[in-house]
C-alpha cells in the first residue's frame, strides 16, 4: 500500500489513544477532589488581606464612634500627605523604575519564555 | 478512603455539561465536576505524555502531576479558554521538564527518539496498521511527534496546538508537514518491506 495524504489522515484519526494504567484515574482523584482541604475557599494571602481590611474598617468605626469624624479626617490627611511626599521624591521614582525594569528583564529569563524562544528558533 | 468512592462514576454529566461549567462548579466547591473533567481528559493527557516521553511510568506520573497542578491553579484558568488546551499545555511543560532533567542527568544530547519501539521486521510481520503507525510516530523527532500527537488530540486546531507548544502557527504547520512526510515515507518503506 502506498500511503497518500488522506490515507495517513485516516490512519492517524483511527489510531486509538493509549490505554491508561488501571489505577491512574483513582490516583488523580485521590490527589485532588478526595484530598482533605485540597481546594481551600481562600488562599493564605487572601485571608491576610481580608483580615487586614476588616481590622482597618473596625479601627475606623471605633475611632469615629469614640472621637467623632475630625480625628479620622486628620489621620487620613496625614496618611495622604505622607504618601504624596514619598511618591514625589525623585529617588523613590528612580527605585520604582529600577525595580520595574528588573522584573521585566527577569520575566524574559523565565524557563517558559526561554523554551518558547528556542522553539521559535528551531 | 474507600476504593468504591474513588471508582464512583461521573458519567451522568460527562456528555451534557461543557468544560467551562465544570470548572466553575469545581471552583464553587463541587468536586465531582472536576472528576468529570478527569474522566474526559485523563486518557488524552496520558496519551500526550506517553507519546512525548515514551515511558509508561513517567507518563502516568506526568498525567497525575498535570491534573494536580490544574486543580490547584484552577482559579487562574482564564474564562473563555479551552480546558483541553490548558491541561495539554500543563502536561507538555511537565514533559519538557522531565526531558530536560533526563538530558542533565545523562549529560548527553537528547536522542531524537526515546524508544525505538518494534523493529521494521517485527512491525512488517505484525502487519497491523495501528502498530506500524505507532512505531513510525515513535521514530519521529520529538518536535514532530508532539505536533502529530496534538494534531490528533486537538482535532486539527492549529491555533490550539500553537498555544500548547508555545510556537507560532506557521511553525506548527511546517512541523506538521514534515512530520507527515516522514511518517508517509516510513509507512511506505514498511509496507514495501512487508511485500518483499
Amino acid at each position: 500500500m502506498n500511503y497518500s495524504d488522506s490515507d495517513l489522515e485516516r490512519a492517524l484519526f483511527n489510531l486509538p489513544l493509549e490505554e491508561t494504567p488501571a489505577d491512574m484515574r483513582a490516583g488523580i482523584l485521590a490527589q485532588t477532589i478526595y484530598r482533605r482541604h485540597a481546594l481551600p475557599a481562600v488562599k493564605a494571602w487572601e485571608a491576610w488581606l481580608i483580615g487586614g481590611c476588616l481590622a482597618a474598617i473596625a479601627w475606623l468605626v471605633v475611632l469615629v464612634l469614640r472621637e467623632g469624624s475630625a480625628p479620622v479626617i486628620s489621620a487620613l490627611d496625614t496618611i495622604g500627605a505622607a504618601i504624596l511626599y514619598v511618591v514625589s521624591q525623585p529617588s523613590t521614582v528612580l527605585w520604582i523604575a529600577v525595580g520595574g525594569a528588573a522584573s521585566v528583564w527577569l520575566s524574559h529569563l523565565s524557563p517558559a519564555v526561554v523554551r518558547s524562544k528556542s522553539a521559535v528558533r528551531s | 478512603m474507600a476504593a468504591a468512592v474513588l471508582e464512583a462514576p461521573f458519567i451522568d454529566t460527562a456528555t451534557t455539561v461543557d468544560d467551562q461549567t465544570l470548572v466553575a462548579e469545581t471552583l464553587a466547591g463541587r468536586g465531582e465536576a472536576f472528576g468529570t473533567l478527569v474522566e474526559r481528559y485523563d486518557r488524552a493527557v496520558y496519551h500526550l505524555a506517553y507519546r512525548t516521553l515514551h515511558d509508561s511510568e513517567e507518563a502516568r506520573d506526568v498525567a497525575q502531576e498535570a491534573f494536580f497542578k490544574a486543580f490547584r491553579s484552577l482559579r487562574t484558568f482564564r474564562p473563555g479558554a479551552k480546558f483541553s488546551t490548558w491541561i495539554f499545555s500543563i502536561t507538555y511543560h511537565a514533559c519538557c521538564d522531565r526531558l530536560g532533567r533526563r538530558k542533565r542527568y545523562s549529560g548527553e544530547e537528547l536522542p531524537d527518539r526515546a524508544d525505538p519501539g518494534a523493529g521494521p521486521e517485527q512491525v512488517a510481520i505484525a502487519g497491523d496498521e495501528a502498530l506500524r503507525l505507532r512505531a513510525a510516530i515513535a521514530r519521529l523527532p520529538e518536535k514532530y511527534r508532539s505536533v502529530i500527537t496534538l494534531y490528533h488530540l486537538q482535532s486539527r486546531q492549529y491555533d490550539e496546538i500553537a498555544q500548547v507548544l508555545e510556537i507560532p502557527i506557521g511553525t506548527v504547520k511546517t512541523h506538521l508537514f514534515r512530520a507527515k512526510e516522514q511518517l508517509r515515507r516510513m509507512l511506505n518503506e514498511t509496507a514495501m518491506g512487508a511485500q518483499q
